[in-house]
């Protein structure tokens, strides 16, 4: 009794991240350091005790960067001899990257050997992410509200699909088109190999963002330009969200939780049966999200 | 070189720790010096559902401690010389755990065995912080249900982001799907996901499907892990599982319903 599922021995594909018309990239990231905190500044068996910690665990340490901490060095005058502690460092292949929380002379001095200062507080909690998503939904439904007052007012007589909650509203933002509030983007793309996880969010900013994997419910993908997703897109995928009405999204696997282009949106819900599952494109026509089979 | 693999879902009540002990007991039996490490500090289930409950002395969080040492704590299974438990603490918190710890309990592990297992409670706090952040390879245990086929893929996604093989940009974290209590008639009947679904939704290669099953329990009331009580069909779909995770292509069974026949409804067998 065999039933073929996908061969297990198959693996999943790992790729490198493909070569883009620019010739860097820039990316906030977390990064873990060691930290090693300085108690006794006078750092007697220093070497010694280093080269013992990183034997103990040699796949740990390795190439590990490392920050200094000065926070329990109660003399803040106290001379630190950073030549030493970096010397010994680097010959325990550790990379000393910077200090924190010493004085202002004490940072001075480990400049001098090409260390930083570095932020008190390391850490970005996971929750900043998800604010930014709110933040950047929030906008989306701003901007949606803006230009659906926009479209009532051009045309009060013609029905409008959206709920008219203020028909009557002055006219306050009829000259959009020039007003700069956009700004286009560039011909250059992020592309993103691996499965887009619940919880995980993506952001090509100031460029087309394209997606080799699956997208899980949950997730989210947001871009200025355009986006490409090559398995399915089953979470929140937002294009042009810097006001690019121009903006498309193009996905093999239509199940997506939520569908934007430029602020406009459509849930779900508002998705009809007949695209789900389907390849299709979505592109804004008279300021309506639309889709369109491929 | 010694492998250190987390068995997590993100859900609770899954089959995380069933699954532990099995494929503890299975790695063991196909001859790989093998431990089970407990990360459920505070609850603590593993060396029950193992046996080995009365024999625990001291503990993980006494060896982080330094209150024993390592081979105090490890205790040695009754039915395979080959296969160890390292228990979690009933009193300590997870707050007890800390990074350096950890690794350097996992670092001296590594020295005498083939295989480290981490039980890893549910969630994605401390506890199951820890449990992933050291892996090579990860089972992802999924019951065939929206909520934990989503906390899987929370998980996973935390692998891929804040594993150390995602912080230090080495070989990402060989990640494998586990079904666990699969009901092929639940299936038909609508009221459970098929598994190539899950398989779909999650994208990861499928270890196998590990049938609802009674033994399981009735295995873990007499501390006896599951695989080792043969004949059952829990036992062989662990089995099977193994197998397919150490690399060998063994053909999928215990995915379809098969009607009983006459007999077999006779006999309830
Ligand atoms: N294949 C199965 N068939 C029937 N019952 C099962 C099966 N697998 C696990 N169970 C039962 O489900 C319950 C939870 O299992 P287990 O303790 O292994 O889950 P867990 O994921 O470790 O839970 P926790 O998140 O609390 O640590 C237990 O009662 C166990 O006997
Ligand atoms: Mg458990």
């Amino acid at each position: 009794m065999t039933t073929n599922t996908d061969s297990y021995k198959s693996g999943q594909t790992q790729g490198q991240p493909g070569s883009a018309a620019s010739s860097f990239e820039l990316k906030g990231s977390m990064l873990t350091v060691i930290e090693l905190h300085v108690l006794d500044p006078v750092l007697a068996n220093f070497a010694a005790e280093i080269k013992k910690k990183v034997s103990q665990a040699p796949d740990f340490f390795n190439r590990a960067p490392v920050a200094i901490d000065l926070a329990q060095v109660k003399n803040t005058e106290s001379i630190i001899d950073f030549a030493d502690i970096v010397e010994v460092l680097k010959r325990n292949q550790l990379i000393p990257i910077g200090v924190r929380n010493g004085s202002a002379a004490q940072h001075k001095r480990a400049l001098d050997q090409g260390l930083f200062s570095l932020a008190t507080s390391s850490m970005r909690s996971f929750d900043s992410q998800q604010d930014t998503q709110t933040e950047l939904q929030q906008k989306a439904k701003q901007q949606k509200q803006q230009k659906q007052q926009k479209e009532e007012n051009k045309d009060l007589k013609e029905k409008s699909s959206y709920s008219s909650s203020n028909a009557n509203a002055e006219s306050t933002s009829s000259s959009n088109k020039n007003s700069g509030f956009y700004t286009a983007h560039q011909a250059y793309s992020k592309t993103v190999y691996q499965p887009i996880r619940s919880g995980q969010q993506v952001y090509a900013k100031g460029c087309d963002l394209v997606i080799l994997s699956t997208v899980s419910a949950g997730a989210d993908i947001i871009s200025d330009g355009h986006i490409h997703v090559y398995g399915s897109l089953r979470g929140r995928a937002l294009a042009g969200v810097n006001g690019d009405e121009s903006a498309r999204i193009f996905c093999q696997n239509l199940e997506a939780q939520l569908i934007s282009i430029a602020g406009y949106y459509r849930v779900i819900e508002e998705i009809e049966e007949n695209f789900r599952n389907q390849s299709v494109q979505i592109y804004l026509k008279d300021q309506r999200v639309t889709i369109e089979k491929m | 070189m010694a492998r250190i693999v987390v068995v997590t879902s993100g859900k609770g009540g899954v089959g995380k720790t069933t699954t532990s002990a099995a494929f503890g007991a299975g790695l063991a039996l196909k001859g790989y010096r093998t431990v089970v490490v407990d990360f459920d500090i505070g609850l603590r289930n593993l060396d029950l559902i193992m046996g080995c409950e009365r024999r625990v002395v001291y503990d993980f969080i006494n060896v982080i401690h330094g209150e024993a040492k390592l081979n105090q704590a490890l205790i040695k299974t009754k039915q395979l010389d080959n296969l160890y438990i390292l228990p979690a603490s009933q009193t300590r918190d997870k707050d007890s755990l800390t990074e350096e710890g950890v690794m350097l309990v996992l670092e001296e592990l590594k020295k005498s065995f083939d295989y480290i297992i981490c039980d890893s409670p549910a969630g994605i706090e401390r506890g199951a912080h820890f449990a992933m952040y050291f892996a090579d390879e990860a089972i992802i245990v999924t019951n065939p249900e929206v909520s934990s086929v989503r906390d899987s893929d929370r998980i996973l996604g935390i692998l891929a982001s804040k594993s150390m093989r995602a912080e230090r940009n080495m070989d990402p974290v060989q990640e494998h799907l586990l079904i666990a209590r699969y009901s092929p008639k639940r299936v038909i009947d609508g009221d459970m996901l098929k598994f190539d679904d899950v398989q779909e939704l999650l994208d990861v290669p499928f270890l196998g499907a590990i049938p609802e099953s009674d033994s399981v329990l009735l295995a873990s009331n007499r501390g006896v892990p599951v695989i080792l009580d043969n004949k059952t069909d829990a036992a062989e779909a662990y089995m099977d599982a193994v197998s397919r995770f150490l690399g060998e292509e063994v053909p999928h069974r215990f995915l379809q319903h098969h009607r009983k026949g006459f007999f077999g409804r006779l006999f309830g067998s």
